[in-house]
């Protein structure tokens, strides 16, 4: 009777015989995102340094996690941060629960760069990846978005006045940017309505997006053939059970383990309660938009509205520029020097200015050595 | 990431930390307890008990018998006794009624502040004050 | 699992790996859900049900977690979880336990009862919380309002209680006393200050009374003339000063000093006066005497023997709202009494032997723009000005300001909210250089009281149905002959009718004697004789009221008016003056001491009246009331409650009332 329940809910087995290796990615809905069989390159940890699958486990622990801090927190100006000593004192693993919230949620945005990094890197935005490529750096902004949404919430100084930063260079761009900003803010102010937009786009809106093209990437990757691979390498396959299974499986142990570490060993910040009329000094954006924010040091237009928009639109057509098919696969393809070269050169300085941004400046923007 | 981590690491030099007010509103030796019990003291008891409780107030020449010296006598009275003295009088003790009942007309926790600042009183000048009989009540 | 099932590929080394990390993963896992079930709060409940069952000795293991514990005070805004690790701070029984266990000390839970006050109303700290450091036992960063000491929870008492002197606080009393007495208010706007409190010398007569070389001493530094002077010291430049003596010095009114003989003078018959009169009851001389007026010490130096003859004359003249009383003196005693303080007295304190050479007239109109800027004639009425000059910030919710830190931490400060109220009170130079407001030169514990008097103006307002107010009553203005005199001698200077008269800096008037009811509490032949010849009552007292040398025909209007108007009838009545009562009352009197204290006979305490005669001083009634009550009649009084019954206070009252006078003379000296 047993065997008939068990059955009819896993319909092939515990793969035993290669057959039911490959049907068993066929048979699940989970299982059937991945191919019947993989190649081997593909598996090496040291080509893809699971980076895209970091991500993903992270936006899961974030899902998760969202999911039982809403049952806590009231987006309403009068009632978040009290809500919020709720959660880090009264509730049982609310520490726990919004740490592993926020470290993740960092940790995402850090890691989605990385993968970006990697991608470029190994060339595997060229035909036929364009798409995905593109699909990605959408992504990669509505991670950023994701962030920003949530940082407002907790509705403390930290928070309060890094929205403020951040929305105060989106009303730089001409003709649109204040436009934008009164959408997003609901007002020309951020007071309950900002509170409640951030909320919802945090919840609602920018997670279904989110899960729609990540589906969306996930589907290309298989449309694209799998994972990208050297000419040499491109047709040597295993199964998918148990090579990449397993290795995802302890992939997500090591995230899991990770999360949970950060969340018992760092508290997420709290400050004093949002005050409008007290501005501290410096105020400063979340940490990924802090080399913005020194960009922004040199010249508003220059460094809040061009030179974002530039990466950006760079990074948007770049499959379409360069379309040549060497080097993919590799890491650094010796082919790709130059490429490789400027994509390097423009990560590590958009790094740079974010460090300096986050520990070499202070009152008034002015330079300080962090020692 | 490495730099980050030591750049983070590193910290602003020592804050400063001497605290005017509090210390504006107390003697070091006393806690704010006992500061209160003294206030106290000198409103109520001092003109016949004296300033620090030796027996010598300014009525103290025309009562007999006269107040004690509170760092020669209390050490014999233990801390309910003072209490019954405080709130009921010497009489309640079996002694001359001239020190009179102060329970009815102190305020809620005069009692209290009178009791530890006698604690400091009894004990000699040279001896350590300060030594915490107030639960929790020293606060810098 | 077995390798083999997984298939080909999966590695040892995979293998290894996975093992390690499920172990990580259980070991996070574990970690989590320990350190929640060790969480603060919980490991104090487990040690409360430990204590709990150790008392009960049934030992009976119970799990002993209440969960958590809170007052939620939607009206304060308030969530307090103290009581989840305070557990027995509510509970009579715990006076000798281990903290967190200890019951709550005095008896301030009776009249503010956790359940509607929370703990973080009068404590501070952060009620949210459940762990030690989190309820900001000490200052932690992020949470502005630490857990206040002893003293600053009086600011605290003060967000409620709005009264001048609210009762069990000390500092907050005295600061609010402070802040009055000073006239914080003619600059800053003051939540509960009314502007009516000014009280400093109008300057139309001063041309007349003082020259240049005086002005421009005071106006360097006040302290230097008057030690306890209430001006501050306004840190004025050298041409400032001599602006600013140039704008007040030229004549200017109609007002003009009385012609006298001086060349007549007898200087010690002035001393007699003097010395008769009691002026030392509120002017100080040297460091001994009263507040109230201004020292003496150097009057000579500053003020012509002219001005001092007009003066003692008729004061009101010249300011019209001063406290000081219009003598009965004959022209020649005055003429006496002027020229004696101006000789006794005559000696030019340091800082005032510049030059008397009249500034220049140039400089009055840059005299009188810093006259506008500096507020001078918010305090010091001047014809032409407006009364109030409010160039200050409003201190509406000083108590929640934010502060410069800078300032503060250069002088090795730590940086907090009340530090640099005190700092800036102490000496507003001290936190900005240019800072308008002058230096009080307050002592240190008065600057502190002033300090938790301004950290008691907070921003949030507390629900009316919270705070306790002085009731609001209408300023007693006496009328008719009784009024004239009342006016004429200035009684309201030392005593109150109705809530009205004048408080010094402590809070309190001068006298501790109210006259709102003492007509039923002295007889009137008593209110009479003492009105014309006042002696010390309570021998112990500095303070005793001066020899106005009023006329009989004004104590009898006074006293009578007293005696008919001034009147309480709950204090009415008449105690038995039987021989059995008053042996009774006698036998109470020695059991309980009072002799300790009062002068019968020939022996006694001097902290008390003398009570020899106190028949024909007291009504019986009131003595009843007092023996009863005296806490209620005169707080902080040094008359104990004895918890006596009518009858005992009845018996008591006829013994003190059946004593004989002692011979002629009151005591006095």
């Amino acid at each position: 009777m047993s065997n008939r329940v068990v059955r009819s809910i896993f319909r092939v087995g515990w793969p035993r015989t290669r057959q039911q290796r490959l049907r068993a990615m066929l048979s699940s809905l989970v299982l059937h995102v991945h191919p019947t069989r993989v190649r081997v390159h593909v598996l090496r940890p040291s080509y893809t340094l699971g980076l895209g699958l970091v991500s993903f486990y992270l936006f899961l622990i974030l899902t998760v996690t969202g999911l039982a801090l809403m049952l806590y927190y009231v987006p309403h100006p009068a009632a978040a941060y009290r809500s919020m000593k709720d959660i880090e004192y009264a509730v049982t693993f609310g520490m726990f629960l919004r740490n592993a919230h926020r470290w993740a949620a960092h940790g995402m945005v850090a890691v989605v760069f990385l993968h970006m990094c990697r991608v470029f890197f190994t060339g595997s935005y060229k035909p036929p990846r364009e798409l995905n490529w593109v699909v990605g750096v959408v992504l990669l902004l509505l991670t950023l978005a994701l962030s920003f949404t949530g940082y407002l919430l907790p509705w403390d100084q930290l928070a309060f006045w890094a929205i403020t930063v951040g929305t105060a260079i989106v009303a730089y761009f001409p003709v649109l940017g204040p436009q934008v900003r009164y959408l997003l803010l609901g007002g020309h102010e951020i007071g309950q309505a900002a509170l409640l937009r951030f909320y919802v786009l945090h919840c609602l809106i920018l997670p279904l997006a989110m899960a729609f093209l990540v589906a969306l990437h996930f589907w290309r990757v298989r449309k694209d053939g799998g994972l990208s691979a050297p000419p040499d390498r491109l047709h040597r396959r295993v199964p998918a059970w148990p090579h990449l299974v397993f290795r995802e499986v302890l992939v997500l142990i090591a995230v899991l383990v990770l999360v949970h570490a950060a969340a018992l060993l760092f508290d997420a910040p709290l400050e004093e309660i949002a005050d409008a009329t007290r501005t501290p000094n410096p105020a400063k954006a979340p940490w990924y938009f802090l080399g913005l924010q020194e960009l922004v040091g040199y010249g508003a237009i220059f460094g809040g509205v061009v030179v974002p928009t530039a990466l950006v639109l760079a990074l948007l057509v770049l499959p379409y520029l360069d379309t040549h098919p060497r080097g993919v696969g590799v890491w650094f393809a010796p082919e790709r020097r130059v490429a490789n070269a400027v994509f390097a050169v423009v990560a590590v300085a958009v790094v740079a200015v974010t460090i300096v941004g986050t520990f070499f400046r202070g009152p008034n923007w002015a330079w300080v050595w962090p020692w | 990431m490495a730099v980050a981590l030591l750049l983070g690491a590193c910290r602003a030099p020592a804050p400063p930390s001497r605290n005017a007010l509090q210390d504006a509103f107390r003697d070091d030796a006393l806690t704010a307890r006992e500061a209160r019990g003294h206030r106290v003291f000198l409103q109520r008891c001092a003109t016949c008990h004296g300033p620090e409780g030796r027996g010598d107030g300014q009525n103290a020449y025309n009562l007999q018998p006269p107040p004690p010296d509170f760092q020669e006598s209390l050490a014999r009275l233990s801390p309910a006794d003072r209490r019954k003295v405080i709130e009921s009088g010497t009489a309640a003790l079996g002694r001359s009624p001239l020190c009179p009942a102060w329970g009815r007309s102190l305020g809620p926790d005069d009692v209290d502040a009178l009791l530890a600042w006698l604690e400091v009183a009894s004990r000699p000048a040279s001896d350590a004050p300060g030594a915490d009989a107030s639960p929790g009540a020293r606060s810098r | 699992m077995t390798p083999g099932g997984l298939g080909h590929g999966v590695s040892r080394r995979l293998l290894l790996a996975s093992a390690g990390l499920s172990l990580a993963l259980l070991a996070t896992v574990v970690w989590a859900v320990v350190k929640e079930a060790r969480v603060e709060w919980r490991v104090w409940q487990g040690r409360y049900a430990a204590l709990e069952s150790a008392e009960l000795a049934t030992g009976s293991a119970e799990d002993g977690s209440r969960g958590l514990q809170q007052f939620w005070l939607p009206d304060l805004d308030r969530v307090d979880r103290c009581t989840s690790c305070h557990l027995g701070i509510a509970d009579p029984g715990r006076m000798d336990a281990p903290q967190p266990f200890r019951t709550h000390p005095g008896r301030w839970l009776e009249t503010h009862r956790p359940d509607r006050y929370g703990c973080t109303s009068c404590h501070g700290g952060q009620g949210e919380a459940t762990s030690y450091r989190g309820a900001a036992h000490r200052p932690v960063p992020y949470w502005p309002e630490p857990m206040a000491s002893r003293e600053l929870m009086e600011a605290r008492c003060g967000t409620c209680h709005k009264e001048r002197r609210p009762r069990g606080t000390d500092w907050l009393a005295r600061g609010r006393a402070l802040m009055v007495d000073r006239n914080c208010t003619a600059c800053h706007e003051v939540p509960g200050h009314d502007a009516a409190e000014v009280r400093s010398p109008r300057l139309d007569g001063l041309p007349i009374k003082v020259g240049p070389a005086w002005v421009r001493g005071w106006l360097k530094k006040p302290k230097g003339y008057l030690p306890k002077s209430r001006m501050g010291d306004f840190r004025l430049a050298e041409r400032d000063v001599e602006a600013l003596a140039a704008f007040v010095l030229p004549p200017r009114g109609k007002l003009a000093l009385d012609a006298v003989e001086l060349s007549k003078a007898d200087t010690e018959k002035g001393g007699e006066v003097f010395r008769r009169s009691r002026c030392v009851t509120c002017h100080e001389i040297n460091g001994r005497g009263g507040t109230l007026a201004p020292a003496l010490t150097h009057v000579g130096a500053k003020a012509s023997r002219e001005w001092l003859y007009s003066w003692i004359r008729g004061p009101h003249r010249f300011q019209p709202k001063t406290l000081m009383p219009r003598f009965r003196l004959t022209d020649e005693e005055a003429r006496d009494l002027a020229a004696y303080l101006s000789y006794e007295f005559g000696d030019t304190p340091e800082g005032f032997e510049g030059s008397d050479a009249p500034p220049s007239p140039a400089l009055a109109g840059e005299g009188r723009s810093i006259f506008e800027k500096r507020g001078c004639y918010s305090c010091h009425e001047l014809e032409g000005f407006p009364t109030l000059a409010r160039i200050a910030p409003k201190l509406l919710a000083i108590g929640d300001r934010v502060l410069e830190p800078a300032p503060l931490v250069a002088r090795g400060t730590l940086p907090t909210l009340p530090n640099w109220l005190f700092t800036k009170v102490s000496g507003p130079e001290q936190v900005l250089e240019s800072a308008r407001m002058p230096t009080f030169g307050f002592a240190e514990d008065e600057a502190a009281a002033v300090t938790v008097a301004l950290l008691s103006l907070r921003a949030r307002e507390t629900p009316p149905a919270r705070t306790t107010r002085d009731p609001v009553r209408p300023p007693y203005e006496p009328q008719g002959e009784f009024g004239a005199l009342v006016r004429r001698y200035r009684c309201l200077s030392c005593h109150t009718i109705g809530g009205s008269g004048h408080v010094t800096s402590t809070g309190l008037p001068l006298s501790t004697v109210a006259l709102d009811r003492i007509g039923s509490q002295l007889t009137r032949d008593h209110l009479e004789r003492f009105i014309g010849q006042p002696y010390g009552v309570r021998v112990a007292l500095p303070e005793r009221m001066p020899h106005l040398n009023i006329a009989p025909e004004e104590a009898r209007v006074l006293a009578g008016y007293l005696s008919t108007v001034m009147v309480d009838d709950a204090l009415e009545g008449a105690v038995p003056s039987d021989a059995a009562t008053v042996a009774r009352g006698k036998e109470l009197f020695d059991r309980h001491g009072c002799a300790g204290c009062h002068i019968v006979g020939n022996s006694g305490g001097y902290v008390g009246p003398d009570l020899n005669g106190g028949g024909a001083r007291l009504k019986p009634g009131w003595t009843v009331a007092w023996l009863l009550e005296p806490e209620r009649w005169k707080r902080g009084t040094l008359e104990p409650d004895r918890g006596l019954t009518k009858p005992e206070a009845e018996a008591l009252a006829a013994y003190a009332l059946s004593l004989p006078a002692r011979k002629a003379k009151a005591v006095g000296r």
